[in-house]
This record gives C-alpha cells, structure tokens and sequence, in this order.
C-alpha cells in the first residue's frame, strides 16, 4: 500500500484512493474494496456538493465549541466527512480543503461555499 | 432427547426473559445487573445454573472484558460446554439470540443463557460515554472531526428531512410515541408523558436531533433463555433470522439501502410470513430517525411517512403495529447491548399474554424484532412466534 500523507498526517491536502480499474474511494485501504485490486492514493479535485449536514452541540471530546460537519460528495464520486462554514447548506455547492480551523486551529477538511 | 423430537426437532424457543428495571444509578455494577437479568430469565423458565450448557454475553463498555461470558458463567455459578462473547454494537442482543437459535436447532446446544447488561449511566461520566461510542466512526477522517454517535445519526436525519421533505415534528411523533408507551412500564427511565413540542423546544444535540429524538444513557440488564424445549405454551419460538452488514462507516454508507430491508425479508422467508401477519414490533430506536429509516426499509411505512403513522396512532397500543410498547430505547432506556434486548422481553411478554397493564387486548401471535448496530451498519431481525393459538383475549396471568 502507498503510504502517502495526508491532512491526517499533517500534509495540508485530501487524498482518496482508486484501483485501476476506476472504482474510486475515501478510507483508505490497501486493495479496492468492490473488485480487491490493488489500491493507489491520489489527490481528488476539491469541488462537490453537500450530501447531508448537522450542527454539533455536543462534541466526542467534550469540547463546548459547536461545530458543523458535513458529508459531502465530490463530483469525482467519493465522499467524505468534513467540517462546514456557516453559509453551507445541504445541497450546496462547496470547495473542500484540509485547513487549520477552529479554536483548536486543528488541520481537518473543511467545506466553504463554491462562489459563482 | 426423544426419537420424537430428534426426527422432527421444535426448533429454538425463547423459554426464558429477564429485565431490570432501567435508570441511573440502580446501585449495581454491570456484571451485577446481568446476574439480576440472568437470574431472572433462569427463574422465569424454571431452571437452574445446572441446566445450562451455553453462555453467550454481551459486551460492556463500562467492563470491556476479554471474557465477558466466561466472567458471568463463574459469577453466576454456570459451568457451561461453551462461552463466548458477542460485540456488534446494539445489534449485539439480537445477533446473540440468532447464535443461541442456530446452537439449538443444530443440536449442538440444549439450553443457551443470552445476557447484556451494563452501568453504561453510572459507570462512567456521560462525556466518557459518548466518547467511547463515538469509535464506531472512523478514527482519522470522522471521529477527529469532533463527530459522534448523536452526529452520524444527524447526518442521516438531515439526509432524511432533505430527500422527504419531512420536518422535525414527524421525528417528533416517534419520540412521543415511546415516551406514551413508557408511561405504562414502571421499569421505564422516562415515565412522564411529553408532546410533540416539547420534543420541537428542547436543546439541540446534533441539529436536526434534539434532546428528545436522542435515547438517554442507562444502567440495565437483560436476559433470555432459548431452549429446546417444547415448552408450557410460554415457550415463544424463532421462526426467522435474518441479517445485514453492508458497510461500518457512514462516510461509506449507501443511504438509500442501509441494510434493513435485506435482512428483514430473510427473516420474513424463513418464517414463511410478511409483515401484514406480523402483530406486534420490536425494531431499535436509539434515535427519532434510527427507527423512522427502519420502519421504512422494512416495508411497515412508506418511504418519508413513519412520523406520519405514529402520528395517526398505527404504532400505539391500539394501533395496527404496537411498536416497542416498553417504550423503547427512546424512553424505557439504553444501557448498551440491554437496551437492544429490552424490545424482545417486550414482545415475548406480549406474546405470552403477561403484559399486566400493558398487555394487547388481542394477543399478538406473531412479532418481528429488528436492532441495529453502528451507525445502521449492522442489521439483525427475528420473526418470534406463540407456540400455541394464543389469539383471543388476553388471559392475565401475571
């Protein structure tokens, strides 16, 4: 398996998985989980749309700060979870980076509104 | 064994239900409280430790045991041929039931013990315990985002809301729903009846979901004990097993087909029924939208319309599908793997006609139990029936 590194890892970018054979997806593996091909990472394009959304009022961590996560899909068909701004709605247009955000400034991808 | 019974065996009955009441601090520790349930399941099928030949245990997350079954065989004063513990997340007290099941009707097991039990409320602080949940999710890519079990459920709700355009009130007749069928079991952690807008006005969790779409955190146990046995006519058989698991994650869940539909029509096909021969329901409801997704996937309600039905009263007590008439996780309590068994205590007792003040003025003859486990990643569902033509009124003899 590729070890790449990603926002989880302290890179500030996203990377998904595909086989060759074009199935493509998000947690990361090390074959395809549809055909058991061998699986490689690469950097997926950073534009989507938001597939469902929730504003959280009670963190795992116990944090107190509210935050908004987002599923959302990118148009290359794999989708992931991501922290959202405030003008994210479900259904909206989004660009997905791996950003230092909230009070913590920890590195997470985080959806913002696609501007027209 | 007979000749009789060897050439034509009855199959796997559950001869045996015990259940504590549910809350915070009952005073117990968690192996405590499934000695209570066991204990309790013994007496009700009339018999001893001795009798027993297998221990299946739940897993608690308040012990996290490399031997939960082991642990409560010795503490119970149980020497069973086998023992082994189950963790499928809340699907682990119906999985349990579907393993003894198999054990019996192979032969290779006579008498299984079925425990979960757990101080998931006092055992730990309640931070702690949605914390530990929580890693049902992702560790990198969902669980360090903050997210939890209340924030995976939200996500599906908010998916709901969005493709039905429902509204958080249909979530709401579902939650008042439980809390009225609660009211009626003193057993119950919520016992108070609520309305529709207190569900609305109380504090959001996870938006969509609010306090009251959102099962509390309890102590309890449950047991049952699945035999061979033909029984007294108390014996309620499983006729139908089925069971899903199409994914872990909901990052990676496919939304229109969680997995409740597959596994439901397994069980109905063995049982040789469907749901329009179904009385009485048992189907998991750690959430509003947990059991609004379920009923729908299992074909009792029309894709969007499960608030709409308990709004209509089709899930009350006089309604076409009573549905967890113990109150549910949403309101008899969830402590952990118990809290997905509660559901079958409940239909068993209907069943047999020994509800008390709950008890179905027409005694259901058949009940179809679902739970979940995960985040609608694990599905388990049983058909249960009465061994003898229980239709009639009910007879009270609790």
């Amino acid at each position: 398996m590729t070890q790449h590194s990603d926002w989880s890892r302290g890179t500030p970018r996203i990377l998904a998985q595909k086989c060759p054979r074009g199935h493509a997806w998000y947690l990361s593996r090390p074959r395809c989980p549809r055909c058991g091909a061998e699986a490689t990472s690469f950097e997926p394009g950073n534009e989507g749309t938001v597939f469902a959304l929730t504003t959280l009022h009670r963190r795992s961590d116990g944090a107190h700060e509210v935050v908004r996560i987002a599923l959302v899909d990118l148009d290359e068909g794999i989708r992931l979870m991501t922290r959202a701004s405030k003008a994210v709605e479900i259904g909206c247009r989004v660009v997905v980076t791996a950003e230092a955000i909230g009070a913590d400034q920890e590195l997470l991808p985080n959806s913002e509104v696609l501007s027209a | 064994m007979n000749a009789e019974m060897q050439s034509a065996p009855a199959g796997a009955l559950v001869t045996g239900v015990g259940l504590t009441a549910f809350g915070k601090n009952l005073g117990k520790s968690a192996l405590e409280l499934q000695a209570m349930a066991g204990f309790a399941a013994l007496d009700d099928a009339g018999i001893t430790a001795s009798g027993i030949d297998t221990v299946i245990a739940g897993y608690a997350t308040t012990i996290q045991h490399l031997m939960p079954a082991n642990l409560l065989a010795e503490f119970m004063g149980i020497s069973p041929t086998r023992a082994f513990g189950m963790s499928v997340g809340g699907a682990t007290g119906l999985s349990m039931v579907a393993e003894a099941t198999r054990l019996v009707r192979s032969g290779e097991a006579e008498t299984v013990l079925v425990v979960g039990g757990e101080d998931r409320a006092s055992g730990q602080g309640r931070d702690s315990a949605i914390a530990t949940l929580a890693q049902v999710g992702h560790p990198t890519h969902e669980v360090s985002l903050g997210a939890n079990i209340p924030a995976y459920y939200a996500l599906l709700a908010s998916e709901y809301l969005h493709r039905h355009g429902a509204t958080r009130e249909d979530f709401a007749h579902l939650a008042v729903q439980m809390r009225t069928h609660a009211s009626n079991h003193p057993g119950a952690h919520f016992t108070r009846p609520t309305t529709v807008e207190e569900v609305l006005t109380a504090p959001a969790i996870a938006e969509p979901l609010g306090l009251l779409d959102c099962c509390p955190v309890s102590d309890g146990g449950a047991a049952f004990v699945i035999s061979n046995g033909v029984g007294d006519g108390r014996g309620v058989r499983v006729t139908g097993i089925g069971g899903a698991n199409l994914h872990q994650h909901v990052s990676e869940a496919n939304f229109a087909d969680f997995g409740a539909r597959e596994s439901s029509a397994q069980a109905f096909a063995e049982a040789a029924v469907g749901i329009e021969s179904i009385d009485v329901l048992g189907i998991y409801d750690s959430f509003t939208v947990t059991l609004a997704v379920l009923l729908e996937e299992i074909g009792i309600a029309a894709p969007g319309t499960a608030g709409q039905m308990a709004r209509d009263g089709a899930f009350a007590a006089n309604g076409r599908y009573p549905l967890n008439l113990h109150g549910g996780l949403l309101s008899y309590g969830h402590s952990g793997v118990a809290g997905g068994m509660a559901h079958l205590v409940e239909v068993v007792t209907q069943i047999r006609g020994e509800a008390g003040t709950r008890q179905l003025n027409r005694r259901p003859q058949r009940g179809l139990l679902h739970a979940d486990g995960g985040v609608l990643s694990a599905h388990v569902s049983l058909v249960v029936e009465a061994t003898l033509d229980t239709h009639g009124p009910a007879t009270k003899e609790f």
